[in-house]
Formats: structure tokens, sequence, C-alpha cells
């Protein structure tokens, strides 16, 4: 942060004289092992990326050395400017020219280059939208480069994964016929196993224009700089499935004219291949209640929300809640849920401080029971408000206690913690409506007799408001859902007797609370896996069972 | 084609806040920006990406379409550098045919 301190004190104050220099507000060290570090576009022109995103000028001149450290020698009669690619963009150009002609940088070798080495450059940098102009002397800063032909294979997006494929060559790439380069994967056995694959350039390759002349400087598309050195490779029959897998490329140049050692371990196993992004929850129960003996529940959420295709911007989000009582529970009631839906979903984003934004999810959902006796057919339409200030969760806390940390300069190699903060609390308010019907009316028959009653049919309007709070403190957490729905319409279920023998018709309107009180106590530290005890009270649709038990279990959710 | 800038523009824009560094990761610039902004009470996941995915759609029509799950820990996009990169459209009809 020393050049941004540099950068305010000559914002308020412009400085004379500084005895102590500043360093370069180019930050190459956190992208050194990336695959966007520098661009060599031809034997005169080098990129280097400075990580910074308010970049406005970047004036200086370095120098050229070949090999690195403290074999280094500085090659003969080359001098390059410096110069900042484009406004706010964080790659700097570095033109370099060699006396007498030729190419100051030749194949295959390792260099460095020192920029601003006399201490000297004209720097200005964007300080809260308005331009300050750095004052020297500056810290030389030496960048690592190399014209050996070594790239990266890469996977692409999830839409694309197994079939689609990036190149990331620090070098800039000849130009290739599509049908050009070989895509291979290496086998157990260490063979290479070919793929019929087609490759096209990101935008930008260079043509060779022979070794020792002197290029044309070429522009990056766009400004554009990491187009350069860049390919995509799309496999034509295949597609890999494996988790893992060694890949690689033969038959791409540089623009020095090698051909591109392109060769490495890629993961492809870790995103689900149904490219869905997962939202799963699983939970089961030991339960206990008034005068019973103790049984089991299972509660399940499952809720991926697809990424395509989309309606208006809504996407399509399949789900399907459970929450069914298993084994014996005696005289105590549980939840006798199943749930299915297909809905789509959008964020609306107010960009407002208070009501943030509202999550609008309309579904079509099919409620059941797991002896099937109901089968309701129902609209629903749901809206969840975000509202800033019934919020402050744990991890935004922390990463305000570390922002505030962070600016103290002692701390400046403190590392984000969700430590930082103990405590955390939220409240999140939906309101929902429910219209539809029973489709079929049903016989049911008591589970220890003969004696049946018919459930006949009936129409369903529901207003369902709902909120859910919680508390958390380090890895417990609190948790509370109420939900008082209210039936304008009258509906039917049957309730047996607790022997199992006789049956009987329930109408069933008007106000039906249902709440859920729950403790989690996370066994990892992201809050994936957690020992939970709940207390659910009321009754839930389709059967309104009244339900009044705790139940203990352990909870999977991501 | 997106340039840095255009693709920052957007961070700021869905962040409220203008990242210093292309290296800046995206869930805890989401996170770190959240305390007293109009997105305090939104996740990173599942409502900060659907909100950036919406934004770089309107911004970027003609760039590579990015999914919830890019953002994953399987994903390729975890970086502002990250999603410049992947945003970038491969040339149409390019190569020597």
């Amino acid at each position: 942060m020393k050049w941004l301190l540099g950068a305010l004190l000559s914002a308020v104050a412009p400085l004379t004289a500084q005895n102590a220099p500043v360093s370069l507000p180019c930050d190459t060290k956190d992208l050194a092992k990336g695959v966007d570090a520098y661009r060599i576009v031809t034997a005169q022109v080098v990129y280097v990326n400075c990580d910074r995103t308010n970049l406005l000028q970047f004036d200086t001149t370095a120098t050229l050395y070949l090999d690195a450290a403290g074999d280094r020698k500085p090659v003969a009669g080359v001098v390059a400017s410096v110069k900042l690619s484009a406004t706010e963009d964080p790659w700097i150009r570095i033109d370099m020219t060699k006396a007498g002609g030729g190419a100051p940088l030749e194949k295959g070798k390792d260099y460095e280059l020192d920029l601003a080495p006399d201490g000297r450059a004209t720097i200005s940098v964007d300080v809260k939208r308005k331009p300050a102009l750095m004052n020297g002397p500056f810290e030389k800063l030496t960048v690592s480069i190399s014209t050996k032909p070594n790239a990266t294979i890469k996977p692409s997006l999830v839409s694309s994964l197994g079939a689609e494929f990036q190149i990331y060559s620090n070098i800039a790439l000849q130009p290739f016929d599509k049908n050009g380069p070989q895509f291979f994967e290496l086998s157990a056995l260490k063979t290479k196993v070919y793929h019929k694959a087609i490759s096209v350039p990101i935008r930008t390759p260079v043509p060779d224009c022979g070794a020792s002349a002197t290029c044309p400087p070429p522009s990056p598309a766009e400004e554009n700089v990491e187009t350069f050195g860049r390919a995509k490779v799309t496999l034509m029959t295949d597609h890999l499935e494996q988790p893992k897998a060694t890949l690689g490329v033969e038959g791409l140049r540089d623009f020095f004219g090698d051909t591109l050692k392109i060769q490495n371990e890629v993961t492809l196993g870790a995103v689900p291949k149904t490219k869905d992004d997962s939202t799963w929850y699983f939970k089961v129960d030991h339960e206990a209640g008034p005068g019973s003996l103790p049984g089991y529940a299972i509660e399940a959420k499952i809720a991926p929300t697809l990424g395509r295709p989309s309606i208006g911007g809504f996407t399509w989000q399949p789900a399907l809640n459970m929450d069914i009582g298993a084994g014996t529970v005696a005289t105590v009631k549980v939840n006798d849920t199943i749930v299915p839906s297909l809905g789509l979903t959008q964020l609306f984003r107010t960009e407002s401080v208070g009501l943030e934004a509202v999550r609008i999810t309309p579904a079509v959902s099919f409620e059941t029971d797991k002896e099937f006796n109901h089968q309701n057919l129902i609209y629903d339409q749901e809206f969840q408000f975000f509202v800033g200030w019934l919020s402050s969760s744990r991890l935004v806390r922390a990463w305000r206690r570390f922002t505030e940390l962070k600016k103290d300069t002692k701390n400046k190699d403190l590392a984000f913690s969700n430590e930082f903060a103990n405590w955390g609390a939220g409240l999140q308010p939906y309101l929902g409506e429910e219209l539809g019907g029973s489709v079929v009316a049903q016989t049911v028959k008591a589970a220890k007799s003969n004696e049946s009653v018919k459930v006949p049919t009936y129409a369903i309007a529901r207003l369902r408001p709902k909120v859910a709070a919680s508390t958390e403190y380090k890895r417990i957490s609190l948790t509370l859902t109420a939900v008082p729905r209210y039936l304008f319409t009258t509906e039917y279920t049957s309730r047996q007797s607790s022997d199992g023998k006789t049956i009987r018709l329930v109408p069933v309107s008007g106000f039906r609370p249902y709440g859920e009180a729950g403790i989690n106590i996370g066994l990892d530290q992201s809050g994936h896996v957690a020992l939970c005890t709940t207390y659910k009270l009321g009754s839930e649709p389709p059967t309104f069972q009244y339900t009044n038990t705790v139940q203990t279990g352990l909870l999977i959710k991501y | 084609m997106p340039t840095n800038k255009a693709v920052v523009d957007v961070i700021e824009q869905w962040s409220g806040q203008r990242p210093e560094k292309m290296s800046q990761n995206l869930q805890d610039w989401w996170n770190q920006t959240a305390s007293d902004s109009d997105h305090n009470a939104l996740l990173f996941k599942p409502d900060g990406i659907e909100d950036l995915l919406k934004r770089l759609r309107q911004a970027f029509p003609a760039s590579p379409r990015l999914e919830s799950g890019d953002f994953d820990d399987g994903g390729t996009v975890k970086t502002v550098q990250d999603l410049a990169d992947e945003l970038q459209p491969a040339a149409t009809g390019a190569g020597n045919d």
C-alpha cells in the first residue's frame, strides 16, 4: 500500500522531493504463477500485468537482462520504454529496440526486466475517481519473463466441461489452421490418446516476420492484451468424463516459431455433471415426544438452480421438499409432506439500502404424503424479501472487522478468517400464496381395520407469510421459522385413531400456523455439516397433522 | 470483446465499489463490500452470482455465457482476472481454414 499512500500524499500536497523510494504501482507477484503474468508479443514488445485497475499513466524506462538473479547480464544495446496499455488497464507495454537492429529477445531464453532502473517514472493513478500524480523516486521493479515455449491447458466453462479447453501461452501464437493442432489425453499407460478437435485463436495470432527482423508492433484486439497467446480447443466427437486427466495439445507454434509444449493435469470432476448449481439439504433425525417411543424422521430439500435455459431472465428451479417420519413414532405425529415442484426464479435488486432485493419464484407444485393419500396440484407464488437492516451475518461482520484491522500498517500481512467475528444475526420475510385444488377424490383406509373414508376433491386458496430468523455465535446457530398460514377454503384430510382401527374425515380451514426452532452446532468450519435439534409445532399441508415434537439429528447442507 | 476496464466497471456496479486489483477474489469482494451496502442481506451464492450473471449478459451479450457453476469451487472463475479471461469470445472464422 506504499504506492497508494504516496499517491494520496501527492494528491493533497505535491512533493518536490522525496528521500525514500516508493514502490511502483505494479503488483506482478500475485500473478507470477498464473497464466496472465505477461505476454511476449514480438521479439521487441512485451506486456506485463500490473494487476492494478486504477492506472492512468505509467511512463518509465526498463533494462533488459539475460538469465536471472545473480547470473544475469545486461543485453547490450537494448533500450526499452514503458507505457500503459490503456487507461485503467492493468497491462503495461514495454517496447524494446536494439542498437544496430535485430531482435532484443531470442527464443528459448530466460530474461529479467528492471522497470524504472534509475528510479524515475511518471505515474498517475485514479484515487476516488480523481487522477493523482505519484512522485518518485521509485523502487526498481524486476520482472521475470521467458521465451521458452511453454503453455498451459485449462478446462473451459461448466456448460462445455470436458468438451472445450483453453490454451494460455505467455508468448503470442502464430496463425494456425483450425484442424492443425492435435489434442490428446495421456492414458494410464502413459500413451497419447488423440481426440478429434478444432482449435481457434482468441482473437490475436501474430505472424512470424523473421527472427532477426524488426516486426511491426501488433495491436491487441480492442485493447485486450490477454487475448495474445490464447486459443480454444473444442472436441468434435468425444467428451471427457473422468474427474482428472492429463491433457495436451501438439502443433501450436509461438511467435518465435517454436512448437509449444502443452501438457498438464486438468481437473474436470469437481463441478456436477448435470451442470447444475446444486443446493441441497438432508437431515436424518432421531425423534422423541411426550409419552412416546423414539422414532426417526427424514427431512430433505433439493433445489438446484439451472443455469439455462431461462425465460425473461427467470431461471428454472426444480425442487423437492420432503419431511416424513419413518419407523414407529407411537402417538407422536410427524409431518408427512412430499412436495415436488417446478418453478422459475429471479432476483430483482433495488440497489437501495433498505429493501435490497426481492426474489420472485412462481412454481407449480404437487403436494402429497408418503401414503399418497393426497394429490394436490398447486400454483405457488413466493416473494422473498431481502432487507439490509434485518441482516448482520457473521461473515459480513468478520469482513468489516478485517477491513478495519488492515487499515493499520502493522496488520498488512493479516489474512482473513471467519474468526474475526463471533456472532451474527438475520431475519428474512417471505410472502407466498398457494392456489389450486385436490385433483382426485381418495378413499383412505385405516391401518389396522377395513374401515375407510372418502376424502373428496376440494379447492385450495392459502396465504403463506413466513419469517426465518437466525442467530449465530461461532459454530452454534439458533434458527426460528414461523409460518402463520391461512386457509381461505375448506380442505379435507383424514385422521386415524391412535390404535389405527378407526378413521374419520376432518375439514381444515382458517388459521393453520406452523413453526420450527432449532439449534445447530457446526462440525466443520464452513458449517456444511452440523448436529441439530429441532422443535416443531403446528401443522403443514397436505395432511395438516398437528405436530409437537423434538428431533435431533445430523444436518448436511450445501 | 470486453476490456478489463469494462469488466471492472460491471464489478463496481455489482458490488458498489471498484476493486483495486484484477486478482481480487470475487466472493471475498462481495462479502468485503457488503457492510453498509445495498447487498448486505444478499449471499454471494446464489444471489450475488445470479445478479452478476444478469449484469454480464447485459453488458457483454457476445461473450461466452457463464453459469453459476463457473463460480463454484470446481469452476474456473475465482477472480476479476479470471472473469475477464472467460468473457473473451473466440475468433469467428479465425485460423487458416
